[in-house]
């Protein structure tokens, strides 16, 4: 339900593109979650699937950290840090926790990490 | 402990010193084709690197004169550095991507005569290099990136590493000589030029490589800049040891990965990178550092907790923390497990070293009674570059005073109570806070301000700069305004967390800044 990912500034913006829609595959939903994390770690609103690390200035190697820790807590998964190493995209990115998420599964709600 | 518990004595006399160049000849004989330096999808081997060390120091001896060298983090960086130790050139070595005043000081600084960069940071340097008269010749290393293009006045000498193995390795340096030139922020807010010489850089390898129980062929990984004390060093220790120097970008995950691909023996890093994985992996980081034999921290105060954790989660390993200054580098340890008990200290003198705490008029404290810390050892720089002054009065009677306070306890452990200066200390990088207010003053709108040193809130930095700003009236200054032009015109940890307006800096008679009350939060 698209409700449940808003968060205030972003939900919106989320729905207009639909990424987070009813018809959404699981796919789509790890993208959209992926960018939506990405967007609120790094601080930036205009970061995409196709955002590099060198193309977003706020992503530097301490909030990679973050972004790592926010991913894990909210599809509550561990990365492969040897799968995450190689990560310099948010591509990379979504294709890495893809594949830690086993089966399509409940959605928790964003939480900007800890 | 020594039964005059008021001083920190070495623990014996330092034994003779050979010259880099004799580990470089072993290690390319016997460890010929063993990982000298891996750097991404480089490998150089001990023979390659002895190779390109005898080519580039053969086409740098042509020209007599001192050497900056402008290269970006990697393993150029250590060919370029021990090329100029065997030439018996003094060197300075500055990072190609810092912000160009940054460059512009230190080449203006130093008056080089040869430049050493690489084909793609040319374009980049040019024109700070045209501007330098001193400049007599640039010497272009090979580079993986597209050569940048550019026209320079200087001539410019670029070199094959094609050709390199028909080069002998000739070693013109002498031990007692200045060969290197380290950058270090001042207690003023000018930055200090350290001139170490190759007598100083190896017995500081070697105190290391004993303190630390480093094996011969070690594998270490480090995230550490090679443009600074410690990283440069952990180079030297590991061909010291005929071993393996892993160069991993800055990101936790990078470093543990490289610690499992390359089945690594060692690792170092400063205390905010051990706090960023610890937060972000907890106990997973076990799988990566239980292998390790030895760890190797510094440069910053690490917090206790995380000490323990390390010993946790890297059980096999020798974790050593060292304290120390571009000046004299790692002058004390502590291995975490075998002084467990003395966690909150900074140790006892490394091997060959002498550290003593004195009181204003000179004389030894009693135990517990806090003084200047000085320090003696074959390690201790010799001067200061072009600064005598600051050498004389740094350098006294043979030991070197430090500026920071401490006390010595009864069992001759080292506690430290803090810097002298103003300095804050932003993840292991000194932020000096009169660097920032000479940029904010350039804002237009800003008519004063003063940095000084908050807690970060985070808990990952130690020390993060916090700004006062008094804005000129009428002027229609916002925070975000500031904080972005500090991001364009400073490093990365001289950006200030946090940007506060006031009515005015509080300030002595003589003008100075009252940073005790700001930071105090009585603005």
């Amino acid at each position: 339900m698209p409700g449940r990912y808003c968060v205030p500034g972003y939900g919106a913006g989320l729905r207009e593109r639909g990424t987070l829609g009813m018809e959404a595959t699981p796919g789509t939903r790890i993208e959209g979650k992926v960018v939506e994390i990405c967007r609120l770690v790094l601080k930036d609103s205009s970061i995409t699937i196709e955002s590099t690390s060198t193309s977003v200035e706020g992503w530097d190697s301490l909030s990679h950290m973050d972004l790592i820790a926010a991913i894990e807590a909210n599809f509550g998964i561990e990365l492969d840090v040897m799968d995450m190493a190689d990560v310099d995209s948010v591509g990379a990115l979504v294709e890495v926790v893809a594949r830690a998420v086993n089966s399509p599964h409940e959605e928790m709600p964003i939480r900007s990490s800890s | 402990m020594g039964s005059d518990s008021r001083l920190a004595e070495s623990r014996e006399a330092p034994a003779s010193m050979e010259p880099l160049s004799r580990f470089l000849v072993r290690n390319a004989s016997e460890f010929a084709d063993r990982a000298a330096v891996i750097d991404g999808s480089t490998v150089l081997s001990h023979r390659t690197l002895l190779e390109r060390v005898a080519a580039l120091g053969e086409v740098l001896r042509r020209w007599k004169g001192r050497v900056l060298t402008a290269l970006p983090n990697g393993h150029a960086v250590v060919v370029a550095h021990y090329a100029a130790l065997v030439a018996g050139l003094q060197s300075l070595i500055v990072d190609a991507c810092a912000p160009a005043d940054d460059l512009v000081h230190a080449t203006s600084a130093f008056s080089p005569e040869i430049v050493l960069t690489s084909q793609d940071q040319i374009g980049r340097l040019v024109h700070i290099l045209d501007g330098l008269a001193s400049v007599q010749q640039i010497v272009l290393l090979p580079s993986a990136e597209a050569p940048s293009l550019c026209a320079t006045r200087h001539p410019v000498r670029i070199v094959s590493w094609a050709d390199s193995g028909s080069a002998e390795l000739i070693d013109l340096a002498e031990m007692d000589v200045p060969a290197l030139v380290l950058c270090t922020s001042g207690t003023t807010g000018a930055p200090k030029y350290v001139s170490l010489t190759q007598r100083n850089v190896l017995a500081a390898a070697r105190n290391i490589n004993e303190f630390m129980q480093t094996a011969m062929g070690a594998v270490e990984v480090t995230p550490l800049p090679l443009h600074r004390s410690f990283g440069l060093g952990r180079a030297r220790c590991l061909s010291l040891a005929g071993g393996t120097l892993v160069i991993s970008p800055p990101r936790g995950d990078r470093a543990l990965a490289l610690l499992a691909r390359h089945r690594a023996t060692g690792f170092s890093s400063v205390p905010a990178f051990f706090r960023m994985m610890i937060r972000t992996f907890g106990k997973r980081l076990a799988k990566y550092l239980a292998p390790l034999e030895y760890i190797e921290i510094g440069s910053a105060p690490m917090d206790r907790a995380d000490k323990l954790f390390l010993l946790e989660v890297a059980p096999r390993a020798r974790i050593c923390m060292h304290y120390g200054l571009t000046e004299a580098s790692r002058s004390a340890f502590i291995e975490f497990r075998s002084e467990r008990t003395k966690l909150d200290t900074v140790g006892r003198p490394a091997p060959h070293v002498a550290v003593r705490v004195v009181a204003e008029n000179g004389h030894p404290c009693t135990p517990g009674e806090t003084g200047e810390i000085i320090v003696r050892g074959d390690h201790v720089c010799a001067q200061y570059w072009k600064n005598p002054e600051l050498t004389k009065s740094r350098l006294r009677d043979g030991w070197f005073h430090t500026n920071d306070y401490g006390s010595v306890d009864a069992d001759g452990y080292i506690r430290l109570s803090g810097r002298m200066d103003d300095l804050m200390n932003v993840g292991g990088i000194k932020v000096s806070p009169e660097k920032i207010e000479g940029v904010v003053r350039a804002i237009p709108g800003v008519a004063d301000c003063a940095a000084v040193a908050a807690k970060d809130p985070r808990g990952i930095y130690g020390d993060v700069p916090l700004l006062y700003v008094v804005r000129e009236e009428q002027a229609r200054l916002s925070t975000a305004a500031v904080k972005s032009y500090c991001v364009a015109h400073l490093v990365a940890e001289e950006v200030p967390h946090e940007v506060i307006f006031i009515d005015a800096i509080p300030r002595t008679d003589a003008g100075k800044v009252l940073r005790a009350r700001l930071r105090g939060g009585v603005a």
